[in-house]
């Protein structure tokens, strides 16, 4: 199984926007003509964190994936956002979407996170964890190390689902802050299948990221709404011993 | 135009299977009622679910030997992931459900316990492949021990069944309807070397 490239489209009031420490959304774009366009040029996910979920209903969320996919999107995509019971989960996937990404809280609140996993397969989850270094809130809550630690403890050793880490203070930057990156690998080690998120934007961090054997995807947000080649380029630069996958 | 249904067990990514298979100019319906299977060109077994849970609505709806009448009258089925699965004896996920047994193997646990992503899959004893291109897999079980005389494909290093192919009859772990170009290629493959099928 090679090593993926996944976009984050981070939604707010039903506008792509890039996101600055999960607390700024700044609007870029609508998000069917992004989909069409990152489809186009080859990425391997789509993973959309629906954000405004608070103000609009599930219904709303369905007929967006719906909507997504009558424009023949052939591209996995991963939804979050607003997912709170197995019925939630259920119509997101038969609206159109591979899997659905529950926050970590559900993990840790109730019992909702294993009845999801029941009802639709343990792949068919992400389980979202903010890393937060800064040990300030944010506005989709956080995390720090020990935290995940424990998070990680509650789920069976053999789990099949992927674990999206966040790391919040690098949303939106440049480049992620590698120093907090390695001090998290640390604690990451023995297990797989992670999607590393936060600040990856450019092919060296990616490259890097990709190359430790924990991390299965990372996750590209803002960087990928520059220009319409963007995710192109970005795998042509990558220089990985890992292979990756490059559009036809 | 041609038709097909997409067998409703209350579990599968509907939408995106309907998109991609209008796209291939069928008629899509979605529906589980016994006529229903019978006058369908193509009837698809959708992914994303739980074993169990299929098997109880398969079960219920009562279709289960339609679906096997199908295969032994070599008319067109695809299971796509676990609607693959389905088409075994029985999977480790719900020991107490069995399957439909139209293939004769097992469905368990992965060694690697989940594989999530691209990989490109290699047939076995076959020349005439469809795509060298990479193929979109999510699944935590697999199919393993199959017994049957078939065209079989295995992806990467696993150890379990890519895809296999017996009379008109189709099973495919990976998601032709997310595979991009690769699996458009794929159905227009399966419509001229297996299925037949013709707009």
């Amino acid at each position: 199984m090679i090593k993926r490239i996944a976009a984050t489209l981070v939604i707010d009031s039903g506008y792509i926007v890039n996101s600055y420490n999960f607390k700024i959304h700044l609007p870029v774009g609508k998000l069917k003509y992004t989909i069409q366009r990152l489809q186009d040029f080859g990425i391997d996910e789509i993973i959309i964190l629906n954000t405004s979920h608070s103000s609009t209903s599930s219904q709303d969320f369905i007929q967006l994936l719906k909507s997504i996919d009558s424009l023949h999107i052939s591209t996995p995509i991963t939804y979050g956002g607003g997912i709170t019971c197995v019925s939630d989960a259920r119509e997101i996937i038969r609206a159109g979407a591979e899997r659905v990404v529950v926050s970590s809280k559900l993990l840790v609140n109730s019992n909702t996170f294993f009845e999801i996993c029941s009802y639709l397969g343990e792949q068919a989850l992400v389980l979202h964890m903010p890393i937060d270094h800064t040990i300030v809130q944010s506005k989709i809550g956080g995390h720090d190390l020990n935290d995940f630690q424990s998070v990680m403890n509650l789920l069976p050793s053999n789990w099949g689902g992927e674990v999206m880490v966040s790391f919040v203070e690098s949303d939106g930057a440049k480049s992620p802050n590698w120093h907090n990156v390695n001090r998290f690998l640390v604690c990451a080690i023995g297990l797989k299948n992670l999607i590393l998120a936060g600040g990856f934007a450019n092919a060296q961090d990616i490259g890097r990221a990709l190359s430790f054997d924990q991390i299965s995807a990372v996750a590209v947000g803002n960087y990928l709404h520059r220009e319409e080649l963007s995710v192109r380029n970005l795998k042509l630069n990558i220089e990985t011993a890992v292979e990756i996958r490059h559009s036809k | 135009m041609k038709k097909c249904l997409i067998l409703d067990y209350g579990v599968g990514n509907i939408a995106s299977l309907t998109t991609f298979f209008r796209e291939h100019n069928y008629i899509v319906s979605f529906g589980n009622k016994i006529e229903e299977i019978e006058n369908t060109e193509l009837l698809i077994l959708p992914g994303v679910g739980s074993f169990r849970t299929a098997v109880e609505n398969i079960n219920k709806s009562g279709v289960a030997t339609a679906i096997q009448d199908r295969h032994f009258k070599q008319k067109p089925i695809i299971g796509i992931c676990l609607g693959f699965q389905l088409l075994t004896k029985e999977s480790e996920e719900s020991p107490s459900f069995p399957g439909l047994n139209i293939f004769n193997g097992f469905t368990r646990r992965l060694e690697e316990f989940s594989r999530i992503g691209w990989d490109k899959i290699n047939f076995e004893d076959y020349e005439n492949c469809p795509t060298n291109d990479y193929f979109y897999f999510n699944h935590s079980f697999g199919i393993y021990e199959l017994q049957n005389f078939g065209i079989k494909a295995f992806a990467g290093t696993s150890q379990c069944c890519a895809l296999f192919i017996e009379n008109s009859t189709v099973g495919v772990q990976f998601h032709p309807e997310r595979s991009q170009n690769a699996g458009k290629e794929f159905i227009i493959w399966l419509e001229k070397e297996i299925w037949n099928l013709n707009d």
